[in-house]
């Protein structure tokens, strides 16, 4: 089955075939793609895998025939921005920049600037839109993504970090990114006043008012180099302003759990490692899920076991953290802010552009780990205890790596918040009873003086 | 001083000529952040003849 993902760029369009990225690129196209081929910035990028590699499948770009056929080398876990944490955000705009200035020298640009652009490759950026690059008029002094890049990254991280609005919210409900006019309904006098507010979003959204058909022509300059000069500070600046969003370390409660352990005594976190250690050694993962990871302490150990790891959790602020770890350590791991009991959903034209968590999830990974996140799911989520093990068994292919966490427990009880009634039932044995109807036990361990449990299952069938 | 003032508003003149080129762009360019690059740019693009004035002026 052929779906068209990408098609807004009349340059072509972009289409997934079962397991192959296929692009089209149409006669408007091929002037540009053509560039992209000769550039030695693309080179020197794609050497170090921040561009995607791409062949050419049929048609020949140098006779300027269209439509020429790419296939992309397919990145193995999509992910968008509506999933991504401060830290990646500003990560795939920085790629982003450092590509457009670093073009300008050869007389290329970028013709957009979204997030839409870049995928991740474990914690790497990676440039995948190769129909982005165009030739530039060289005494061009404007870059006309400039507004689309201070909509998709500037506002959106500035919101995120003065504002607290996640950026989850931003771009789920925003294909483009956040206007100055939508954003200036967020903001209060004096703020308005206060720079960044009135560089990105006050006079720009007063000044939207004096927009004439004239403001859209080209301007040119006497000769390149002042273009040039004008441009290059424009991207100084810009990268400048995005440094300055970068997050500080985030306040919230999960953000200090593993370091702080509340729930384990130093004994107990001992055990937990170990027996970790041997079920990884046991399950040898290839793509491993990590539900509620939180800073990432066992994804970190997957990683380092061998696996591509794939984490999920809530909380923007741990996922952040573990993204700054995997990419300073080089660590095969995905961070994702994803909330399991209410994953991403699919959006865009059709529901079809971005896919949902379950669609990219459900059976790609040989492995799920939920250590620790089942209580939640049960107590503060709601969700039967069947269906925890129902979704676990549409997610892996063969192993799970699971914590059971018993309302004894003093985490359990803080859930619980006086509706203990409702969870007299659950215990040990009907947690194993429940995960017997889809899974077999492969060993299993208590936590010592805890009422904590610990297992390895394979999936049945 | 005044060939560099001269040389300054000669090049705000240059830059605020539109070619008569079609935008070739598909990506929403905006409106007032566009305004707003546009009055960067003349004035980057001033400081740019300026200086450029002024080291032909230290030369002599």
């Amino acid at each position: 089955m052929t779906r068209v993902v990408s098609f807004r760029d009349p340059g072509g369009v972009l289409s997934l075939t079962d397991d192959r990225v296929i692009r089209t690129v149409r006669p408007e196209g091929v002037e540009n793609f053509e560039a992209y081929l000769h550039s030695a910035t693309v080179r020197r990028y794609a050497e170090r895998r921040s561009i995607v590699t791409t062949r050419i499948v049929d048609g020949d770009p140098a006779a300027q025939q269209a439509p020429i056929v790419l296939e992309h080398e397919r990145v193995p876990f999509p992910s968008y921005a509506h999933e991504w944490p401060a830290e990646m955000l500003l990560a795939a705009g920085d790629l982003t920049l450092s590509l457009a200035e670093d073009l300008l020298s050869e007389g290329l640009g970028l013709k957009d600037a979204t997030p839409h652009n870049v995928l991740f490759e474990g914690p790497r950026a990676v440039f995948v839109d190769v129909l982005s690059f165009e030739r530039r008029d060289e005494r061009d002094p404007i870059w006309l993504a400039d507004a689309q890049f201070t909509r998709n990254f500037l506002i959106p991280l500035l919101l995120d970090r003065r504002m607290g609005l996640p950026l989850q919210r931003t771009f789920l409900s925003r294909r483009d990114g956040m206007t100055p006019l939508d954003a200036l309904g967020m903001i209060r006098w004096p703020q308005r006043w206060l720079p960044p507010y009135l560089e990105w979003i006050t006079l720009p959204a007063r000044a939207s008012r004096l927009a004439r058909p004239a403001l859209y022509r080209p301007r040119r300059m006497r000769d390149a180099a002042q273009a040039r000069y004008v441009l290059q500070h424009r991207f100084r600046r810009l990268r400048k302003q995005l440094r300055r969003l970068s997050p500080e370390t985030g306040s919230s409660p999960w953000l200090n759990y593993e370091s702080e352990r509340p729930s384990y005594s130093a004994e107990q976190h001992a055990a937990k490692h170990r027996f970790v250690a041997e079920a990884l050694d046991a399950m040898s993962p290839r793509w491993l899920l990590d539900v509620g990871a939180n800073a990432g302490e066992y994804s970190l150990m997957a990683a380092q076991a061998g696996a591509s790891v794939v984490a999920i959790d809530s909380d923007p602020a741990p996922v952040g953290a573990l993204w700054k770890k995997a990419h300073s350590r080089g660590a095969d791991i995905l961070p994702l802010v994803v909330d399991f009991a209410r994953p991403t959903p699919a959006v865009g034209w059709r529901c079809a552009e971005q896919t949902s968590f379950p669609d990219r999830a459900n059976g790609f990974f040989d492995s799920v780990a939920m250590l620790a996140v089942v209580h939640h799911l049960l107590v503060t989520d709601q969700i039967p205890l069947e269906e925890i093990f129902d979704a676990a068994a549409q997610l892996t292919r063969r192993w799970l790596l699971l914590e059971y966490v018993g309302p004894s427990d003093a985490m359990f009880q803080r859930l619980l918040r006086g509706r203990g009634e409702l969870y007299r039932w659950f215990n040990r044995m009907a947690f194993e009873e429940h995960a017997a109807r889809r899974f077999e036990t492969v060993f299993s361990r208590e936590i010592p003086g805890a009422d904590r449990c610990l297992y390895l299952l394979r999936r049945r069938g | 001083m005044v060939r560099l003032i001269l040389t300054t508003v000669f090049s705000l003149g240059f830059l605020l000529i539109c070619a008569e080129v079609p935008l070739k762009a598909y990506a929403d360019p905006g409106s007032g952040l566009l305004l707003w690059q546009i009055v960067a740019a003349v004035f980057v693009g001033a400081v740019y003849q300026a200086r450029k004035a002024f080291s032909r002026i230290k030369r002599k």
